[in-house]
């Protein structure tokens, strides 16, 4: 069974005016299969259909046409729900709530025994070093503590499914490396990685297999084994302006 | 079996949802409009202190009653308003809703942890308007506790309506503003039924109907004016207030499992 799998995915934004409703494609007829175990991340520049993609895969939007499978179910499940880990780009948490109040929130709601959260909650924010802050206001807190906080919230269900949108925006190279070993440890655990990415340096040195979209189309997969180490880059940019030239 | 445990994890989600809108609302916003309630009775208080004793009391009984009353309809709104508007504004729901949790246990959590807020910042109100009350010399009549339940009504009602409104329209201004005119007509349900009987024009007729029907009868709540009489009757406002609550709580619900993030 694939971890994720889209069929025929089509997202067409609608935009309700007084006279006339505007329409803004925003995946079109994409397909994807993602085996268990893999990392794979989906790059594209800016306003290419990544978040949707994602937000698609997690319920909060509704496709226009198409299907979205999580371990065999189709989203939106419960099911599903509860075997995935999400980190959104930037980590949207109530900052009148302490780190440990707000796990605590997460856990109950992804229905962790109160006794095990408890447990939970120390390791996730041992993993990512907020141990000390755990009593202290999010709205304390920097960005790269709440980023970090983010990873947490994602990781104390022990979710087998990683969905990371943009999860190397705006770090450090301390956090980019903490990042970078989090997903490459998590993986060889057994988890299934998917994330996506405008970075693709950091893409090359952690993925399984990459696809390549533009404009909401699928426009490549790539196996980053079977190419020369540096020139995913290089593979990036000719398939975009292919595509600018098909147009 | 298997029901009865996902009827357990549901009750679990309703219940976390509502303890952290609690939380968040008591931190955020909920004691600075307390706050400016004391302040308010206080300087009634010194204010008042000048006349004599059997009129201080009757004002500040009645400026009491309209204060909570007021306060209560602005905790509220305030509340209602922000409850989910500002989630999906700060996307905080993103994290909530990506979750095993149904759209349906999010927003009846929201709603008990926002009436148990309103209900709180209420309450805590009218204990310090009882100390003041008390301190004046006042005798503890009945009929301030049923007065004081008829607006626990009236601001559970407007509070309901007041989450419908934020989900219905996408601006927080427009929330207010329909909330603020429903509360209006909601006290001249009589006068509407009156004029729609005297009125010609069949347009203006089935509009005050229309209105009349859907607006929220607070006159029913509106204890202290049947005090006097002694014809206070409590089950119809009940009634009304949970079947109008839950029609209201079913169309939110309804509009927000269609809503996109």
């Amino acid at each position: 069974m694939n971890a994720i799998e889209i069929k025929n995915l089509t997202k067409i934004y609608v935009k309700k005016r007084l006279i006339r409703s505007k329409k803004f494609l925003a995946v079109d007829n994409l397909n994807l299969e993602i085996v268990q175990g893999e990392v794979f991340g989906i790059l594209g520049p800016n306003g290419s259909g990544k978040t949707t993609t994602i937000k698609l895969l997690l319920g909060l939007l509704f496709p226009t046409r198409g299907d979205c499978f999580v371990f065999g179910e189709k989203v939106p499940s419960l099911l599903a729900a509860s075997k995935i880990g999400y980190l959104p780009e930037i980590p949207y948490l109530y900052k009148y709530l302490t780190a440990r109040e707000i796990l605590h929130l997460y856990g109950s709601v992804s229905h962790i025994n109160d006794q095990i959260l408890e447990k939970r909650i120390e390791e996730v924010l041992e993993l990512v070093k907020l141990r000390a802050e755990k009593d202290t206001r999010l709205g304390e807190f920097s960005k790269g503590m709440l980023q970090r906080v983010g990873v947490a919230q994602a990781l104390l269900h022990k979710p087998k499914l990683l969905i990371l949108d943009e999860p190397f925006s705006g770090l450090d190279p301390i956090g980019l490396k903490d990042m970078r070993e989090i997903i490459l440890q998590l993986n060889a655990e057994g988890d299934t990685i998917f994330f996506s990415s405008h970075i693709i340096s950091d893409a090359e040195k952690i993925c399984d297999r990459v696809a390549i979209i533009y404009k909401g189309r699928l426009l490549r997969i790539i196996n980053v084994k079977e190419i020369e180490h540096g020139k995913l880059e290089d593979i990036f940019i000719s398939e975009i302006n292919k595509a600018d030239a098909g147009k | 079996m298997q029901e009865s445990k996902s009827d357990k994890k549901n009750m679990n989600n309703i219940i976390a949802i509502a303890k952290y809108t609690v939380k968040e609302n008591i931190r955020n916003k909920v004691f600075y409009v307390l706050l400016l309630f004391a302040i308010t009775i206080i300087g009634a208080n010194i204010l008042f202190g000048a006349l004599a004793g059997d009129e201080q009391i009757r004002l500040l009984l009645d400026l009491g009653l309209g204060a909570i009353e007021i306060f209560g309809l602005l905790v509220s709104i305030f509340v209602a308003v922000s409850l989910v508007l500002e989630e999906v504004e700060s996307k905080t729901i993103y994290l909530l809703l990506s979750r095993p949790l149904k759209r349906m246990d999010y927003m009846l959590g929201r709603y008990f942890g926002m009436i148990l807020t309103v209900v709180v910042g209420l309450v805590i109100m009218v204990v310090l308007h009882f100390v003041f009350l008390q301190a004046v010399g006042w005798e503890t009549d009945l009929k301030y506790f049923i007065a004081i339940f008829g607006i626990i009504l009236k601001i559970i009602l407007i509070s309901t309506l007041a989450l419908f409104f934020s989900l219905f329209s996408t601006s927080a201004v427009a929330s207010i503003v329909f909330t603020i005119f429903f509360w209006i007509l909601g006290h001249f349900g009589t006068e509407m039924k009156f004029l729609s009987s005297k009125i010609t024009n069949v347009f203006l007729k089935i509009l005050l109907k229309v209105f009349f029907y859907i607006t929220p009868n607070f006159q029913f709540m509106n204890f202290r004016d049947f005090l006097e009489s002694g014809n206070v009757s409590f089950t119809v406002p009940i009634i009304y207030t949970v079947v109008y609550s839950t029609v209201c709580i079913i169309l939110c619900s309804i509009l927000f499992s269609k809503k996109e993030f």
